[in-house]
């Protein structure tokens, strides 16, 4: 039996940075800046939603000539879904606990 | 700087698990858009770190295996205090017993003597070892974080009271040789609990 957990800050604070512009593709780097997250943690955060299901990615072409295409990653469907519903701190900044 | 950070997301694509090296190969793409080298080096050595504890986590079952055998050794180790102490407190509470009751083997009356003159004092010692174990053995099964605490308590608690028996001591003396693997299984399962966390969100 799989354990539910709620997620963690790390995971949650970079689910809503991608639902702040859930069409747009993100890269990498401008991830790791927007959340502050060290890239040894983003990384297997991006690749865990990736495989839960919440989390496409695809190579994009670059902007740039003379560079190598980029990996970029939005949220699906089922990943918006998820990050809009989690549930967000009260106005003191404290997490709602379970009842 | 930036040809050692492609280096070193070389190197993490060679650790990482097949199945995942694409996220590495991503990570080395990225890295002609960083802004600097000090900054690629840093994303390099995150590829790295990202890769090694890949590994780790796919060796978890081998590290689950581990944290079941320490477990299991522990609960060997706690019948074995378990089985001294009521070994002892039979004796003790029969102070008529001779070696002629117990058999006639060669090492019976010094067994005998040894158990009749342990000190009240180290043999309430066996019964909280005992219970460390049995309890440190529960809570490694359930991942809680305070097993190995207890198991290195239990662990002290035996040595102490083994080595205060430089003598005729065989009770303890299989009950602490079991102790001994436990010692280096205990890396293991520390090992397997300090992976980033890669596990469901």
């Amino acid at each position: 039996m799989i354990r539910s957990r709620a997620p963690s800050p790390q995971t949650r604070t970079l689910l809503e940075t991608l639902l702040l512009q859930p069409q747009a593709w993100r890269y990498g780097y401008d991830l790791s800046k927007e959340t502050g997250l060290k890239y040894g943690t983003l990384y297997p955060l991006l690749m865990r939603l990736s495989d839960q299901g919440l989390l496409e990615a695809e190579w994009r072409e670059p902007q740039q000539p003379g560079r190598p295409p980029r990996h970029a990653y939005r949220l699906t469907a089922q990943g918006v879904a998820m990050a809009s519903a989690l549930p967000r701190p009260d106005a003191s900044g404290l997490e709602p606990q379970p009842a | 700087m930036t040809r050692l950070a492609a280096r070193l997301l070389d190197h993490a694509l060679k650790i990482m698990p097949p199945a995942r090296r694409d996220w590495i190969r991503a990570m080395q793409a990225e890295l002609a858009y960083l802004p600097d080298p000090p900054v690629a080096l840093l994303f390099a050595l995150g590829g790295v770190w990202i890769s090694y504890a890949w590994r780790i986590v796919e060796t978890m079952s081998l590290a689950r295996v581990a944290r079941w055998t320490l477990a299991a050794c522990a609960l060997v180790c706690a019948g074995g205090y378990g089985l001294a102490t009521a070994l002892m407190i039979s004796i003790k509470s029969s102070p008529g017993l001779t070696p002629a009751d117990l058999g006639s083997g060669p090492g019976t009356a010094g067994s005998l003597l040894f158990f009749q003159t342990y000190p009240p004092l180290r043999l309430a010692v066996l019964p909280v070892v005992a219970l460390l174990l049995a309890a440190g053995a529960v809570r490694l099964v359930r991942r809680r974080p305070d097993a190995l605490p207890l198991l290195a308590l239990a662990l002290a608690g035996g040595l102490i009271v083994a080595l205060a028996d430089p003598g005729v001591n065989w009770p303890l003396a299989w009950s602490n040789g079991w102790l001994v693997p436990l010692i280096g299984l205990i890396p293991v399962w520390w090992l397997s609990r300090r992976a980033p966390d890669l596990r469901t969100a």
